[in-house]
C-alpha cells in the first residue's frame, strides 16, 4: 500500500514536471526569439524566426543599435539614476521604519497609516504639475531630480515593508539599549541596521529593478537627449525603428543584456528576496 | 478608517496651500527667452564661444542623413557641438512636456498643426521672419501652413508631401495587370483589387494604427468629396460651421470600410505603423502600398522589384481626382539662448549643403525653390507624379484638410478609421462621433 | 505627588520619543509630500480648468472636464477594459500564481530552474515587454504567422492586437507572461511560512490534495493573497505603459483604460484639464479599491 502510494505520488511528479516544463517553454519562447534574431541578418528574421544558420548569423544589428542608441550613455544615466534612487529609498525608508517603530506613539501610528494610505495614489495625477515643479526648482534633466520623484512614489511602500520588519524585532532590544544610555540614532546604527539587512536586500531588488526599467518618469521629465535612460531610449528607438526589426532586436538585445546578467549573478539573492520580502505583508 | 480619511484630507488641505503659490504653468516660460541672446552677438566678434545645439528630430527614415547633415554642420563651425537625437513619429506626444517645461530642444522637428501653432503663440518657436534669407527660399505654398495669425513664420517645411500609392510592378504582372490597367476612378480601383486578389495576393498594403491614417484614407477622402468639388472645408472646419455627419465626410470613412470588407487591405490593417507597412511591402506582402510621397527613397532604394506609382482614384468616373499638396514635417527653432545658432542650423539646412545632404538621403520632393539639379537625386518616376499632381487639371490639389483641425480631433481620425475598419462603428456613427468631438466645449 | 511627578516624566519622555520618531520619519515624509501630495494637490487645481499643458493663462471651467470625460465617446469602453482587467485579469493571475506556486513548492530538484525561469520576463522593462510581443503578434512577418504559414495554416492567423474582440485577451497574455513570476514567488514566501504540522495533522485525518488545498493551503495563504491582489489592481487601475507600448490603445478605443487614456488627453490631446480630471477619478478608485479589498481580505484573515 505504502509502496503503491509513493510510485503514484512519482508518477504525479513527473507529470507535473512535464507540465512545468511545458510552461517554461513557453515563458523562454519570447525571450529565445529576441535573443536568436538580434543575431540574424535582417532578410532571414521572418523566414526562420527561430532558430540561427551560420549564414544568418551577423553581429550588425547590435552593433548598429549600439551606435544608434547611444548605447553606454543610457546605460550609465540609468545606473546612476537606479543607485542614487536605491541609496536615497534604504536610507530614508529605514529611517522613518525606525521613527514609527522606536516611538511606538498614537501620532506615529497615524503616520504610518498615512503612509500606507499614499501607497496606492498612482504618481500619474502628480506628473504634469511635477513637470513644472521640477523645472522651478532647477532639477529637470537631472538624477536627483528623478531620483526624488521615484523615491516620492515608492517610499510609502518601502516604509510599509521596513515597518512591517522592523516590529517584528524584539522591543526589549531598543529598552535595554536605552536603559545604558544609548540615543536614538546610536540604536538605529548599532541594532538596527545590521538587523535590517535582508530586508534591505528585498528592497534593493524589487525598487532597483523597477526604478532601472522604468520608462515613465524620464519619458516626462528628461529632456536633453544626453540624460535618456536605457528605457526611454528603447522607447524612441523601437516606436522610431518599427519595421526595422533587425535593429529593434539589437536594441532590445542591449537592453535586457546587463539585467540579465545581474539577475543570473544573483538569481539567489533575487529569489529569496522577492520571496522573504512577502511574508512581512 | 475615520481617522485615515481625516488625515488624508489634513494632508490634502496642506498640500493645496502649499501648492498654491506654485500653480501657474508656464509662468516661468518667458524668463529665459530674452537675456542670453545679447552676450553671444557681442562675444562674436572676439572669439566664438563653445555652442552645444540640441536637436529632436524625427528621422526615422533619414537617421544616417541627419547624423551626416549634423558632422557636416559642426565641421564648418567648429565651436558648435550638435546633440542630435532621434524622436518617434508622435512628435508632439514628445514635445509636449518638454514645451511644458520650457525646455524645448533647440531644433527640432513640428508638423504644420495646431500644436506647434501654440508653441509659437505660447512664445516657444522662434519667428523665421527674422532670418529674411530662409523665408524668400521656400516653396510659397510650404511656407503658409507655417504661419500664424499674426504673422508670424514659425516652421519651415521639410519638404513637399502629398501621398500616392506605391505598386509592385512584379506582383501586378502576376496578376495579369500591366501599366494600362492603372485604375482611374473608385470603380476600376476595387476592380483591380479584385483581380489582385483572385492571384492570392494581398492588395493595398496602409498603416491605421499612427497618424498615417490622417495622410491616408482620410486625406484623399477629404480632398476628393470636398476640395475636388469646390467646397472650402477648410474655412468652414475654422469658424465652427462644419457638419461632419454630412455624406461627404461619412463617404470618407465608407471608402476605407468598402476597401476592408472586400477583403483587400492587409492583414494587421489596424495594427500597423508606418515604418512597418513599408516593411511589409518591400518584403513583397503586399501589391500596394499608400503612402506619403516622402518615403520615396527608401521605397524606390529598398525594393528589390520594379516600383510604380500612381494617385489614388478615389473619385467616381467622371469627377476630378482629388489630392493635396502640403508639407511635410519641418524643422521649427525654439526661442532661448541659442537661437541664433539654430537659425545658422536652419539656413544651412534651406541655403547650404544640409539641403543637398538631406535631399539625397531622403529622395523626397524638395522644399525649396531654386538649387543646384545636378546635385540631387530625385527617382524620375516621382518626380513626374509630382508634376503631374501639381499641374495635371484632373487633379484638384490643396492645402491637406487636416491642418485646421485641433490636436484633439487629429489623434481621434486614426482611432474613428480603426474603429470602421473593424465594424465597431459605421461610418454614420464614426462620423457622428468626430462630429460630436468638434462641437465639444 | 510621587506619582504624579512620575506620571509626568513618563509622559515627557513618551512626548520626546513622538518628537524622536517625528525626526526619523521627516525625509521621507518631505520627498512624499514635495514630490508627490503637493503635484497631486495641484492636479486636483488643473482639473477645474481649460489648460492645454503649453498656454500660460487658463480659464476656471468648473466641473465641465469631468463632464466631458464622463460624456466621452470612448468612456463606457474605458469603464469596461478597465473592469475586464479587475475582474477578468487579476484573481485569473492570482489564481494562476497560486497554481504554479503550489505545484513548485514541492516539485523537487527543477523547482529552482522553474523560479528563474517565469521570474525572468519580471526582470525586464515593460518597453521590453511591449516591443517583443509586439513583433510576435505581428500577423504578416511575425514569427507565429511564418510557423503557420509554414505548415499551411495561415489562415487561422488573426491580427490579434489589431481586433476589438481579440486585443484584451492579447494584452492580458503578455501581461501574465509578464507579471505571474513575480507573484508565484511572493506566494512561495508565503507557502513557505506555513507550518508543516498542520499538513501532517491533515494527512492524519486523510485529507485529499484538492481539500488540502482549500481547507489550509489558501487560508494560510490570505496575507500574501491580500498583498497580491492589492498590488495587481492598483497595478491594473495605474499601469498604462505595456498599453502605450503594445497596441496605443487601439485599435479604436478597444484596449483604451483609463490610465492611458489620462497619459493621452495630457500628452496627445493638449487638454491637460482634462487628463487631470481623469486621474482624479483614477485615484479616487485606485485608492477605494485597495482600501476595500484591504478591509474585507483583512477580515477574512482574522476569521481563518
Amino acid at each position: 500500500m505504502a509502496k503503491h502510494k509513493s510510485t503514484r505520488k512519482a508518477g504525479g511528479k513527473i507529470a507535473l514536471n512535464a507540465v512545468m516544463m511545458a510552461v517554461a517553454l513557453a515563458y523562454l519562447l519570447p525571450l529565445w526569439y529576441v535573443l536568436n534574431n538580434s543575431f540574424k541578418v535582417k532578410s532571414f528574421i521572418s523566414k526562420q524566426p527561430f532558430y540561427l544558420t551560420a549564414k544568418s548569423f551577423t553581429l550588425n544589428n547590435i552593433a548598429e543599435a549600439f551606435d544608434k542608441m547611444e548605447y553606454l550613455v543610457a546605460v550609465k544615466n540609468s545606473l546612476l539614476t537606479t543607485a542614487l534612487t536605491i541609496i536615497m529609498l534604504v536610507i530614508f525608508g529605514s529611517l522613518a521604519g525606525f521613527g514609527i517603530t522606536y516611538a511606538k506613539s498614537k501620532p506615529l501610528e497615524y503616520a504610518y497609516t498615512a503612509y500606507v494610505a499614499v501607497i496606492s495614489i498612482p504618481l500619474q495625477i502628480a506628473m504634469v504639475p511635477l513637470i513644472v515643479m521640477m523645472r522651478r526648482i532647477g532639477l529637470t534633466d537631472s538624477y536627483l531630480g528623478m531620483a526624488f520623484i521615484y523615491n516620492a512614489s515608492y517610499l510609502p511602500f518601502i516604509v510599509f515593508l521596513y515597518t512591517g520588519f522592523m516590529r517584528t524585532i524584539p522591543r526589549e532590544l531598543i529598552d535595554s539599549a536605552k536603559i545604558d544610555g544609548c540615543g536614538p540614532l546610536k540604536i538605529y546604527l548599532k541594532i538596527f541596521m545590521p538587523l535590517i539587512t535582508t530586508i534591505t536586500g528585498v528592497v534593493i531588488i524589487i525598487r532597483g529593478v523597477s526604478c532601472w526599467n522604468d520608462l515613465f518618469v524620464p519619458l516626462i521629465v528628461v529632456s536633453k537627449p544626453s540624460m535618456f535612460t536605457l528605457p526611454l531610449k528603447l522607447y524612441v528607438f523601437a516606436t522610431a525603428q518599427e519595421g526595422q526589426w533587425h535593429i529593434v532586436f539589437g536594441g532590445v538585445f542591449l537592453c535586457i543584456i546587463p539585467i540579465i546578467i545581474l539577475f543570473f549573478a544573483m538569481q539567489k539573492t533575487f529569489i529569496k528576496g522577492i520571496m522573504s520580502g512577502s511574508i512581512k505583508g | 478608517m475615520k481617522k485615515l480619511i481625516t488625515l488624508l484630507s489634513l494632508l490634502c488641505l496642506a498640500a493645496t496651500t502649499l501648492s498654491a503659490c506654485a500653480a501657474q504653468p508656464g509662468g516661468a516660460q518667458s524668463e529665459s527667452a530674452s537675456t542670453p541672446t545679447a552676450t553671444s552677438t557681442a562675444s562674436e566678434t572676439t572669439a566664438v564661444p563653445p555652442v552645444t545645439l540640441t536637436m529632436a528630430l524625427m528621422c526615422n527614415d533619414f537617421y544616417d542623413t541627419a547624423q551626416e547633415m549634423a558632422a557636416a554642420f559642426e565641421s564648418q563651425n567648429p565651436n558648435v557641438t550638435v546633440e542630435l537625437s532621434q524622436i518617434p513619429n508622435a512628435i508632439n506626444e514628445y514635445l509636449q512636456p518638454k514645451a511644458a517645461a520650457n525646455l524645448l530642444p533647440d531644433f527640432m522637428s513640428v508638423n504644420a498643426d495646431s500644436f506647434a501653432l501654440s508653441l509659437y503663440e505660447e512664445g516657444l518657436l522662434a519667428d523665421i521672419n527674422d532670418y529674411p534669407d530662409i523665408k524668400s527660399r521656400i516653396i510659397p505654398q510650404l511656407v503658409d501652413p507655417f504661419i500664424a495669425p499674426d504673422g508670424g513664420y514659425f516652421g519651415v517645411s521639410g519638404g513637399l508631401s502629398s501621398v500616392t500609392i506605391y505598386y509592385n510592378k512584379e506582383l501586378f504582372s502576376q496578376a495579369g495587370l500591366s501599366d494600362a490597367d492603372i485604375p482611374q476612378d473608385w470603380p476600376q480601383f476595387l476592380a483591380v483589387c479584385e483581380s489582385i486578389q483572385s492571384a492570392n495576393i494581398t492588395p493595398l498594403i496602409v498603416a491605421t494604427a499612427d497618424s498615417t491614417a490622417n495622410n491616408t484614407f482620410w486625406t484623399i477622402g477629404m480632398a476628393t468629396n470636398f476640395s475636388a468639388k469646390g467646397k472650402d472645408y477648410a474655412a468652414a472646419v475654422k469658424d465652427g460651421s462644419f457638419d461632419f455627419t454630412q455624406p461627404g465626410y461619412v463617404d470618407v470613412y465608407a471608402k476605407a470600410k468598402t476597401l476592408m470588407d472586400g477583403g483587400y487591405l492587409v492583414k494587421g490593417v489596424t495594427s500597423l505603423k508606418a515604418p512597418g507597412a513599408m516593411d511589409t511591402f518591400l518584403q513583397g506582402e503586399g501589391a500596394m502600398l499608400f503612402a506619403g510621397i516622402w518615403l520615396a527613397g527608401p521605397v524606390f532604394n529598398g525594393a528589390e522589384f520594379e516600383v510604380g506609382v500612381m494617385a489614388a482614384p478615389w473619385n467616381e468616373p467622371g469627377e476630378k481626382k482629388g489630392c493635396f499638396l502640403g508639407s511635410e514635417t519641418g524643422y521649427a527653432i525654439a526661442k532661448n539662448a541659442n537661437e541664433e545658432w539654430s537659425a545658422k542650423f536652419l539656413d544651412f539646412v534651406v541655403n547650404g549643403d544640409g539641403f543637398y545632404i538631406y535631399q539625397n538621403g531622403r529622395g523626397n520632393q524638395p522644399y525649396i525653390l531654386d538649387y543646384d539639379e545636378s546635385r540631387i537625386k530625385m527617382h524620375p518616376d516621382m518626380a513626374a507624379y509630382v508634376k503631374m499632381i501639381t499641374t495635371d487639371t484632373d487633379f484638384a490639389s490643396g492645402q491637406p484638410p487636416y491642418q485646421v483641425l485641433q490636436s484633439k480631433m487629429l489623434t481621434q481620425i486614426p482611432t474613428t478609421v480603426q474603429q470602421v475598419l473593424n465594424g465597431e462603428s459605421t461610418p454614420e456613427q464614426a462620423a457622428e462621433i468626430f462630429n460630436d468631438l468638434y462641437n465639444e466645449k | 505627588m510621587k506619582y504624579k511627578e512620575k506620571r509626568k516624566r513618563h509622559l515627557d519622555l513618551a512626548r520626546n520619543d513622538t518628537l524622536i520618531g517625528f525626526a526619523f520619519i521627516a525625509p521621507s515624509a518631505l520627498i512624499i509630500i514635495l514630490f508627490m501630495i503637493v503635484p497631486a494637490a495641484m492636479s486636483v487645481h488643473y482639473c477645474l480648468t481649460d489648460w492645454n499643458g503649453v498656454s500660460s493663462s487658463y480659464n476656471y471651467v468648473g466641473l465641465q472636464n469631468f463632464t466631458n470625460v464622463i460624456t466621452a465617446a470612448e468612456f463606457p469602453k474605458l469603464i469596461s477594459n478597465t473592469l475586464f482587467l479587475m475582474v477578468l485579469y487579476v484573481p485569473v493571475l492570482n489564481i494562476l500564481s497560486i497554481l504554479f506556486a503550489v505545484i513548485l513548492f514541492d516539485i523537487g530538484k527543477l523547482s529552482n530552474f522553474y523560479k528563474i525561469v517565469m521570474y525572468l520576463p519580471n526582470i525586464l522593462s515593460v518597453v521590453v515587454a511591449g516591443v517583443i510581443w509586439r513583433m510576435i503578434y505581428n500577423p504578416v512577418i511575425g514569427p507565429v504567422a511564418q510557423l503557420l504559414k509554414l505548415i499551411g495554416l495561415s489562415h487561422l492567423m488573426q491580427d490579434w492586437i489589431g481586433q476589438s474582440g481579440t486585443v484584451m485577451y492579447a494584452l492580458s497574455i503578455g501581461i501574465l507572461w509578464y507579471a505571474t513570476g513575480f507573484y508565484t514567488l511572493i506566494y512561495l514566501g508565503g507557502l513557505s511560512s506555513i507550518p508543516m504540522d498542520i499538513y501532517e495533522a491533515a494527512a492524519i485525518d486523510g485529507i485529499g490534495h484538492f481539500q488540502k488545498l482549500i481547507y489550509i493551503t489558501i487560508p494560510m495563504l490570505m496575507p500574501s493573497i491580500t498583498i497580491n491582489m492589492v498590488l495587481a489592481t492598483i497595478a491594473v487601475i495605474t499601469g498604462f505603459e505595456l498599453q502605450l507600448v503594445l497596441t496605443e490603445g487601439g485599435p479604436g478605443y478597444a484596449s483604451l483604460t483609463m490610465a492611458l487614456k489620462a497619459y493621452f488627453l495630457a500628452f496627445r490631446e493638449q487638454r491637460l484639464g482634462m487628463s487631470m480630471a481623469l486621474s482624479v477619478m483614477i485615484t479616487i478608485i485606485s485608492v477605494t479599491a485597495s482600501l476595500i479589498m484591504l478591509k474585507t481580505l483583512r477580515k477574512r484573515e482574522v476569521e481563518s
